[in-house]
């Protein structure tokens, strides 16, 4: 049984009646795939130690808008995390940033030890290399669409192509990506 | 299926992956999310990209956070205004469920003791076993359950005591069964699958189903539902509609 999502509950209810100590364990538990999901959209570390910090400020003032029924704490922490830093990136009207760490690098073992869902982290970074299989032109726009923000007619303007050119590779590239991934999560499923 | 109507669809399961990661202009997600709304299709080829797309977001390069963070947090927390006053506790998430729990505290109470119904007053029993089981699922872990290709609105969450063999079903948005058939729960244990019970969806396709297992909850990995015959079936025999793993 995974040991994050029960106790998460609990942290996130103390949380919501103003408990400093539960809100710092929830950042000793998920800080690390914040900051992480930050960096990589952002690419300066700089800026993605603020978001990080934005953040957890937020899941303090706000915790209690997570809806225990909608799925798991870490998937809405990321995609809270997500989209702030696509906002700065809006903001700020910078580039998006590449994923330039190789793809096999492990997970630090302090990461680990820490990170609650590491499970869910180590089947991302296989999702991760299926992303690295997509031919080039393919990978691009699916990077720069999810972890850029862009949409299609944002991605035409970006790289310069026509919106149908953009439309079919966002297309193919994610259709391609479903496909892989499935394939290779079946075998583990009930 | 009229020609209009298959062109639409056509071109709106074509923008579907771009839907499900947010990539749509807001015209195309307009005549996405109107095609939605009548194509059971599209939902469900929507429901396989949006596990995707939540699957990503653990698809970035792990770095550990730095040291400096924490200390720069717990300064904005000093210095920040106190946290307002708790609000009462958000809504429950499945508000029906709340009326399902007090009859199956009830029905355990009942079961596990029966003196003690006879004993007390019944209305207080009720009132007090409702109190209880409100408080146990609220500090209760909760495996959430996403509906499969056949029924992919569907959602449950499952409640359960990990050191104990009672678990909590609650399951909506399945559709129906056909005459003769029922949904049939399966508690997986290193790749072998236990019974937790039959049950039926009400018109609005929903159920709660108490179930008692045969090993202690935290033994099992996950858990899945499938449609077998009516008088349940010693191991699932078709696709899974809904699971969800611990």
């Amino acid at each position: 049984m995974a040991p994050s999502s029960p106790d998460d509950a609990i942290l996130l209810q103390r949380v919501a009646q103003g408990d400093r100590d539960a809100f710092m364990e929830l950042y000793r538990r998920y800080a690390s795939l914040v900051y992480s999901m930050a960096l990589r959209v952002v690419g300066d570390t700089q800026t993605a130690e603020e978001i990080t910090q934005d953040v957890f400020m937020k899941v303090w003032q706000k915790g209690e808008m997570y809806d225990v029924g909608r799925g798991r704490f870490s998937a809405w922490l990321l995609s809270v995390t997500r989209f702030a830093a696509i906002d700065r990136l809006r903001y700020e009207k910078r580039r998006p940033a590449a994923d330039a760490t190789p793809r096999d690098t492990p997970i630090p073992r302090e990461l680990s030890r820490l990170s609650a869902d590491h499970l869910r982290w180590e089947q991302g970074q296989q999702l991760r290399m299926l992303i690295e299989q997509l031919p080039p032109e393919q990978r691009e726009v699916v990077e720069l669409a999810y972890f850029g923000g862009m949409t299609h007619r944002e991605l035409a303007e970006y790289l310069n192509l026509p919106l149908g050119t953009v439309k079919s590779r966002l297309r193919l590239g994610l259709n391609k990506l479903r496909t892989m991934w499935f394939a290779e999560e079946e075998h583990d499923r009930p | 299926m009229k020609v209009h109507d298959h062109t639409e669809h056509h071109d709106v399961e074509a923008l579907i992956p771009a839907y499900a990661i947010g990539a749509l202009d807001s015209e195309e997600a307009r005549q996405v999310e109107a095609h939605l709304a009548r194509c059971a299709t599209c939902r469900a080829l929507l429901a396989q990209y949006n596990q995707l797309a939540e699957d990503m977001l653990y698809a970035v390069p792990p770095v550990p956070v730095p040291d400096q963070v924490e200390a720069a947090l717990r300064r904005e927390l000093d210095t920040s205004p106190e946290k307002p006053a708790a609000r009462p506790r958000a809504a429950f998430p499945f508000p029906r469920l709340a009326a399902y729990l007090a009859a199956a505290a009830v029905l355990l109470l009942f079961l596990g003791n029966g003196v003690l119904l006879h004993r007390v007053n019944r209305l207080e029993a009720e009132a007090r076993a409702q109190a209880t089981a409100l408080a146990v699922l609220a500090r209760a872990p909760a495996v959430v359950l996403r509906g499969d290709a056949p029924a992919p609105a569907a959602e449950g969450v499952l409640y359960l005591q990990p050191d104990t063999n009672l678990a909590l079903l609650h399951v909506r948005n399945l559709p129906p069964v056909p005459e003769g058939k029922a949904y049939q729960v399966w508690l997986i244990h290193n790749g072998k699958r236990d019974s937790g019970g039959l049950f039926h969806v009400d018109e609005k396709g929903e159920a709660v189903l108490l179930i008692r297992a045969p090993r202690p909850l935290a033994e099992y990995q996950a858990i899945g539902v499938t449609v077998e015959p009516a008088g349940g079936s010693p191991g699932p025999t078709s696709p899974r509609v809904i699971g969800g793993k611990f």
